[in-house]
């Protein structure tokens, strides 16, 4: 979603420390001061206004009201993001999680985004939208749909279309 | 508006107005019939559905379960098709004593249903059912506990420690006395403990008693067949003369200054049969099932009764009915969907419709774009479909007497409004008076209607409301009460201003000075918990964990 943003003419904001790699070959487009919000470090939100700032659902509760915001939930299925977390860490020489966690993990996360869905619903200050990467891959040109009248940008335009590419989609659930 | 400083509430779950009156009239329960004679008294309705969880999340919010998002004990995951246990984190909107805290006033609240985990509160809280079996953090501040034990010199239980069993009944009222005992001298510890504005106790075996020996009061009922010439009722009367001095005595101690409601969540009555819905939908073929081996096998040994109704005997027959009742609590689902016929088994991709839920017969539509294996088209063919089910239900007779099973069929938008709408299940069929839709396991039973089991009553639409004190009229009727006008009546009696996004309405015809209520815009009511993140303190740690070694955190 952020390699798409970036064609649609957004700005990133983005320090691209965090490199390419087997798992993510496109990059991660992150930003690190934003994975310290929780301990209070909003110094950087000043200069993220009317850009695209990538953050994980665990901190959004963490963004201050003061603010507009307009979100683009990324939600997949609960499974390919727990396989897809477990190779990762196994690429990375940590650890994954038996099959029996995984379930947990699932049940877990599912309770969290009840609950972060609940929270951005009585936000009045954030503005919602939900995209679901499994259906992004299979119809890229409906499901952008959505995020073009979200954000007001032109999206349907084979350059963006052809950023959605199905061979990244490897971390299928049970795979 | 009135300024007043006290309101008490009394929570008798589950207890109807017309039995209480009825004991009244045979000489019981004088404390109760002095409230009544001295206050304002009438019938309460509950929430649709009428069961305990979505009754005190309205109670305690003065908001219909669009608002509150609780519909159920359970709430349906968006991910999966597996239901979880709704507490506070999944509720919406703030608990009226969440309100009365940030305006500093002092409150006191044990054993509300649904109401843990605990969020800190100006004065104290001990939560109450759906509080896990084995929690230890359920009340707050945190010597809170301690202190309460050695006031009332006894362990503090949440759950009864005795379920009914007609072999042995005298164990179970002997626990329940005990229990209530044990929970009027803990209301009677936080009185004396805060100088509190607002006080609320519930006494939830009320609930627990009637339905599981309303048959001992009703010698009709098709539990009775053996002894219906017995007058059995004199146990239940007796733990409500107990109930009944144990409210007095609490009464006596809030002062003549207090306010005083004693309410419930809903009515209670006779159940003599049950509906289970899934296993409707399976014949009519809204349920497909795989065609794996294993699913076939379970389906054969479905027909064959091994179904959760069986494993209910099979306790019953060992005495473990006690075990299996709160500590396996929902937590046993897991195994039982393994065992049995489940969802585990259904083929989503060629399901249209299916059911979860109790009391009321709650569908809900396998939505493309909503389920995660969602069929169904939103539109048309959404509408459509709803339309046909809504008749088909409507058509469900009793196969003996041919008498419609179906009282009325109500599409969700025309019972909740609110930001959790897309929560509540499709369709809500409301069963006779005297059926109860099954909603245990997925498919509970192999029989679509049967008699029902394990309890004799089931809940009904109307439960009770008495209002008496310094500030409500004497000796007075009041008509169209809701539970959801209970928050913003308590906000008036204390002077305070409503919060204009609550939908119940003060009950000014209750006061003998009403004047005018008074609202406050409500730009955003977050919750209690709402930017909380759904997983419990262990969890978080856990996610945490696993976030940083992602890279995700820092």
């Amino acid at each position: 979603m952020m390699q798409i943003l970036d064609q649609a003419g957004l700005t990133l904001l983005t320090d691209q420390l965090r490199k390419a790699d087997l798992d993510n070959e496109r990059g991660y487009y992150e930003y690190e001061p934003v994975k310290l919000m929780k301990d209070g470090e909003l110094a950087w939100m000043r200069s993220a206004r009317g850009k695209a700032v990538k953050i994980i659902s665990h901190l959004l509760v963490h963004l201050p009201a003061s603010n507009h915001y307009q979100v683009i939930f990324m939600l997949r299925n609960l499974p390919e993001v727990v396989a897809s977390q477990n190779r990762m860490l196994e690429n990375k020489g940590e650890k994954g999680t038996t099959s029996a966690a995984n379930e947990d993990l699932v049940r877990i996360f599912s309770a969290h985004l009840q609950a972060t869905r609940r929270w951005l619903a009585d936000q009045p200050n954030i503005q919602t939208v939900f995209v679901d990467y499994n259906r992004l891959i299979q119809n890229p040109a409906k499901t952008l749909g959505t995020v073009e009248g979200f954000l007001g940008l032109s999206l349907e335009r084979p350059e963006i279309l052809s950023i959605v590419d199905p061979k990244s989609y490897r971390q299928r659930a049970g795979s | 508006m009135q300024s007043l400083s006290k309101v008490f509430v009394i929570g008798l779950d589950g207890v109807p107005l017309d039995l209480i009156e009825a004991w009244i009239e045979r000489g019981h329960l004088p404390r109760l019939k002095s409230l009544i004679e001295r206050g304002v008294t009438g019938k309460l309705k509950s929430t649709v559905p009428h069961t305990s969880g979505p009754a005190w999340s309205s109670f305690m919010t003065g908001k219909n379960p669009g608002k509150t998002g609780v519909y159920d004990f359970l709430y349906r995951d968006k991910d999966s098709y597996s239901f979880l246990p709704n507490n506070t984190h999944t509720r919406g909107g703030k608990a009226i004593w969440d309100i009365l805290s940030e305006e500093g006033l002092k409150v006191g609240v044990m054993n509300v249903p649904m109401t843990y985990p605990v969020a800190p509160v100006n004065g104290a809280l001990i939560s109450g059912f759906l509080t896990p079996y084995y929690a230890k953090d359920y009340f707050y501040p945190a010597d809170l506990l301690e202190r309460l034990e050695v006031k009332i010199g006894q362990k503090y239980y949440v759950y009864p420690l005795e379920t009914f069993n007609d072999s042995n009944p005298q164990a179970y009222f002997d626990a329940s006395h005990k229990m209530l005992d044990m929970q009027t001298a803990s209301i009677s510890f936080l009185m004396e403990d805060l100088d509190w504005n607002f006080m609320m106790g519930v006494f939830f075996d009320t609930d627990r008693i009637l339905h599981q020996v309303w048959h001992y009061l009703d010698p009709k009922h098709p539990m009775r067949k053996q002894d219906a010439e017995i007058d059995k009722s004199g146990p239940v009367i007796e733990y409500f003369d107990h109930l009944d001095r144990c409210i007095g005595q609490l009464v006596d101690q809030a002062g003549p200054e207090a306010n005083i409601i004693v309410m419930s969540d809903h009515g209670m009555g006779a159940a003599h049969n049950m509906i289970t819905l899934n296993t409707w939908l399976l014949n009519h073929k809204h349920i497909q099932l795989k065609g794996s081996p294993f699913t076939q096998l379970k389906r054969i040994l479905f027909r064959l009764g091994f179904t959760l109704r069986f494993s209910h005997r099979l306790l019953a027959l060992f005495k473990l009915e006690k075990h299996a009742e709160y500590k396996l609590l929902y937590s046993a689902d897991k195994i039982l969907k393994k065992v049995f016929l489940s969802f585990n088994d259904v083929d989503w991709k060629r399901t249209a419709v299916y059911s979860v839920g109790r009391d009321i017969g709650p569908l809900f539509i396998n939505l493309k774009g909503r389920e995660p294996l969602g069929v169904v088209e939103s539109g048309e063919e959404y509408t459509r479909l709803r339309s046909s089910l809504a008749q088909a239900a409507s058509a469900m007779t009793d196969p003996k007497t041919g008498t419609k099973l179906a009282r009325r069929v109500l599409f969700r938008e025309d019972v909740y409004t609110g930001p959790y709408l897309d929560m509540a299940p499709d369709l809500i069929i409301e069963p006779g008076d005297e059926d109860v839709f099954y909603g245990l396991s997925d498919f509970g039973s192999n029989q679509v209607y049967e008699p029902f089991y394990r309890y004799s009553g089931m809940h009904r639409a109307h439960g009770m409301l008495v209002m008496h004190g310094p500030d409500f009229k004497t000796n007075e009727r009041i008509q169209g009460a809701e539970i959801i006008d209970l928050a913003p009546t308590i906000l008036h009696a204390l002077g305070r201003a409503i919060p204009d996004d609550m939908d119940g309405r003060p009950l000014t015809a209750a006061f003998k000075h009403p004047g005018d209520p008074q609202y406050r815009a409500v730009a955003q009511d977050r919750g209690e918990t709402t930017q909380d993140s759904g997983y419990s303190h262990e969890e978080s740690y856990d996610i945490e964990d696993r976030l940083r070694k992602l890279g995700y955190l820092g």
